[in-house]
């Protein structure tokens, strides 16, 4: 069988396997659509402010923010993401503070195949603008891979949980707090099955922290990382960290200029390529 | 002004969901090796944004490429958010399929696609089941073309290895019932 003959049964096989799922109600599917649309449209005219990711030896990494920035011509406001690297001491701070929240039994993997990335843990990219920073590291325990993520969330304006699957319907508000902070979402149990621990708490400002733990780590292991005394560490010492973007990366905007409200560097943009910029 | 609107009429957005949303379904399925949940995550997530863009749709010159798109981004992104690392597949069959069934080959080749990792199952996806070429899909996945062409044998390598010499009779049975 030549590689052409494989490619081409592979699509039918492709196909055939497609076709065997039934799509879910259209009309249901539309109206949660519509719902995280005008969610994120709303998200995205409020201004954000970007914070500092975690940095690790001496690495530095991003944080997100949705910035409303003016049309030049027609004086709307489209919407574009900024990414920044902050200053060292941020990352290291957050780096310190998050391995910290870790079991002694954790031995990190090597990340791979993400942008913004260094030795050890990787981070998310800027794409939903659902979260202002995040990081996340990988790593195995009792033979199993174990992912760990920690986003700083901008909170939904109405209060509500901010989540990646409102479509789930599980998760669960509570108002049982952690080191003071409310904790907004205990778990995630999509139709019986776990599919990962999360929890999230608010910080002020607009903000929470979640965190998001797999499934595939023992409960116990949970307990551990939610050590409270860690919490409290990581969650006072956040907000003296929160600093201008040195490195702006802008994507999804036509024709915008974006002024850094902190420094007035403005950096220019043309319909909807990245740019990225570097302070000198 | 309600400032969760879009600046344009948003009528005609049920319609385009109507339209194109089994076909993004079926997408997402193969993205997340049958994980229907986690599927309709993904096509929600993708109208959401699809629907924050709907009233600068004039500068859209393909709605339902472009919702593709955003859909495979959307995947690639949320996998990389999630921490979602490409994790054995449990219940992967060690020896090649027979002639079992339809419904347990595509289970077997679901199980298949989730040894892939994120982008190589995007590449084939794009290119076998949507039937873009190699240059569209390297614009869609932001890789250059030779990428898209190196991860593609690769990844059909590895299918090749796990399913084994079952996964041609499985085509032609498949392709067989297709021409039915």
């Amino acid at each position: 069988m030549t590689m052409n003959d494989e490619q081409l049964r592979l699509s039918v096989v492709l196909r055939e396997t497609a076709q065997s799922f039934d799509p879910p109600d259209l009309d249901v599917l539309c109206e949660n659509a519509v719902h995280r649309g005008r969610r994120t449209i709303v998200r995205r005219r409020a201004v954000g402010v970007g914070i500092g990711m975690l940095a690790m030896a001496g690495v530095a990494l991003g944080a997100t923010a949705a910035v409303t920035v003016s049309h030049p011509a027609t004086g709307l406001g489209p919407t574009v993401t900024v990414v920044t690297t902050s200053k060292a001491g941020l990352g290291e701070y957050l780096a310190t503070s998050f391995m910290a929240l870790l079991p002694a039994g954790i031995k990190l993997l090597p990340s791979y195949d993400a942008p913004l990335q260094g030795e050890g843990y990787r981070v998310g990219g800027p794409s939903t603008g659902d979260w202002v920073a995040s990081a996340s590291v990988l790593g195995t325990y009792q033979g199993k891979n174990a992912s760990f993520d920690l986003e700083l969330v901008q909170q939904a304006t109405d209060g509500s949980c901010m989540t990646s699957t409102p479509s789930a319907n599980s998760y669960a508000c509570t108002t049982s707090t952690l080191d003071g902070h409310r904790l907004l979402t205990e778990k995630t149990i999509r139709s019986g099955v776990p599919v990962s621990w999360r929890y999230s708490w608010n910080v002020g400002g607009g903000k929470a922290v979640e965190l998001t733990l797999n499934r595939d780590l023992p409960e116990s292991v949970v307990a551990k990382v939610l050590t409270a005394s860690a919490w409290t560490s990581v969650l006072r010492g956040l907000p003296a960290y929160v600093d201008c973007p040195s490195l702006v990366q802008i994507t999804g905007a036509a024709d915008v200029v974006w002024k850094c409200p902190t420094t007035g560097k403005t950096y220019p943009t043309k319909s909807n390529d990245m740019y990225i910029y570097q302070s000198s | 002004m309600n400032d969760a609107q879009p600046a344009a009429d948003t009528e005609d957005f049920p319609v385009f969901v109507a339209a194109q949303g089994a076909q993004l379904y079926r997408t997402a399925c193969l993205l997340t090796g049958g994980d229907t949940h986690l599927a309709e995550d993904l096509v929600q997530e993708t109208l959401g944004r699809v629907y924050a863009k709907w009233g600068q749709r004039r500068r859209i010159e393909n709605p339902a490429g472009y919702a593709q798109t955003t859909l495979v981004n959307t995947f690639i992104s949320m996998r990389r958010r999630k921490s979602n690392s490409e994790r054995p597949a449990e219940h992967l069959r060690d020896t090649p399929v027979d002639d079992a069934g339809d419904v347990e080959l595509r289970l077997t080749l679901l199980d298949a696609l989730r040894r892939l990792t994120e982008l190589d199952r995007a590449v084939l996806v794009l290119r076998f089941w949507e039937d873009r070429s190699v240059q569209e899909t390297a614009a869609a996945l932001k890789l250059s073309s030779g990428a898209v062409r190196s991860r593609c044998l690769r990844a059909l390598a590895r299918l090749r290895e796990l399913l084994g010499a079952d996964f041609i009779e499985f085509a032609e049975d498949s392709r067989n019932q297709g021409s039915r």
